[in-house]
């Protein structure tokens, strides 16, 4: 997984008022060959905000 | 399904372990968030189980709740080791640590029995050990490169992936090769495990990332992927002190770190769709695996919605 060739494209997304455009970062990914984080980008933008309706989890859901 | 695994812990305890430990070890895993705790999640176990049923279609019966039993007791070992590398400098953890040693012999003992009518005991018992150092040197990684600093976004997820990736790895291995499936539904499952467990540890460094005090990850600096992301925008990112005041959380939480870290899930949540689509095309009933799935993405969905949030169309 290329992670430093997505950082350089998130950064490089980056607009002066410090948001991210969803198109410039799909087209930068899609160019770099990073088609998985393309469709990953896509797939982020897509998700139904979730509110959290139980309490806090448990404190090992995960090693920390 | 919890309710039996946590019997057959407490019966593995029982039966295996020396009786001047026994009490400790069951108020161990009685304490927030391990195992005989009630809102204890025991995801290694539960995965295990999931995996056992969706090779051998068959309700959990002995070998299955044992080796669902000895996954999750080691996963129960690495939170002890976890809760002992996390504390304040100076505490005594000493007994903890006993226990936790404890702990991965009872492990060993639950699945030299799980794979003693295994067709394949050998490889089994192999992966169960070979498996579980790879998340080893993932915790010892994560202490490495926490003391080091100057850590590299590849360092960063080397070690997620070990830790926890191997953990999921770990479990559905396992289950998977006492359950007799073949070598190709084993590599399924294990990528399955893999992809799942680094997702969740991937939301999980979300959400641990920053507060203010001195217990967040930043604080602490440790060698999460969004700590790391972070550091390298910022300089000197975490005051010496270890104390983050609110503007610097305010500052990370206005930073892309968080939305980097969010694609990197999202693309781990992609994948483990698509292992669960490569099982039941290879014939598995993955009903319960697609739940379990389910409730990991649930939970990240609040996290994942937060860190999304500078995208713009």
């Amino acid at each position: 997984m290329q992670v430093t060739a997505l950082a350089e494209a998130v950064m490089g997304s980056r607009r002066d008022d410090g948001a991210i455009s969803l198109q410039d970062l799909k087209v930068r990914l899609s160019r770099a060959g990073l088609e998985e984080f393309a469709r990953a980008v896509a797939s982020l933008a897509q998700r139904v905000k979730v509110k959290r309706q139980n309490g806090p989890v448990a404190d090992h859901p995960w090693i920390s | 399904m919890l309710e039996p695994l946590r019997e057959q812990i407490q019966e593995v305890i029982a039966t295996r372990m020396a009786a001047p430990i026994r009490r400790d070890l069951v108020k161990l895993l009685r304490r927030p968030g391990y195992a005989l705790h009630p809102d204890g999640l025991c995801r290694a176990g539960v995965l295990a189980l999931h995996v056992h049923d969706a090779v051998s279609r068959q309700s959990m019966g002995r070998t299955a709740l044992l080796a669902a039993a000895a996954v999750e007791i080691q996963m129960e070992a690495a939170f002890v080791f976890d809760d002992v590398a996390d504390a304040a400098p100076g505490g005594t953890r000493g007994e903890d640590l006993g226990l936790a040693i404890a702990l991965l012999t009872a492990g060993a003992a639950a699945a030299e029995e799980a794979a003693a009518d295994s067709p394949g005991r050998a490889a089994a018992l192999d992966h169960f050990c070979r498996a579980y150092s790879e998340a080893c040197a993932g915790q010892f990684l994560d202490a490495a490169l926490q003391g080091r600093g100057e850590t590299t976004l590849e360092e960063a997820l080397r070690m997620t992936r070990l830790k926890s990736g191997a953990l999921g790895k770990f479990a559905t291995g396992f289950a998977a090769r006492i359950a007799g499936a073949d070598k190709e539904g084993v590599a399924l499952f294990e990528r399955f495990g893999d992809h799942t467990f680094t997702l969740a540890q991937l939301v999980d460094d979300l959400r641990d990332a920053c507060a203010p005090g001195r217990d967040s990850d930043l604080a602490q600096r440790k060698a999460t992927l969004p700590v790391v992301f972070y550091g390298q925008e910022f300089d000197s990112p975490a005051p010496v002190d270890g104390i983050l005041s609110r503007d610097i959380c305010n500052s990370y939480e206005s930073s892309v770190a968080p939305l980097y870290v969010a694609i990197l899930a999202q693309a781990y949540i992609r994948r483990a769709d698509e292992d669960l689509t490569l099982l039941a095309r290879h014939g598995y009933a993955v009903g319960g695996l697609v739940r379990f799935f389910e409730s990991v993405d649930s939970d990240a969905g609040e996290t994942l919605s937060a860190a999304r949030s500078g995208l713009v169309a």
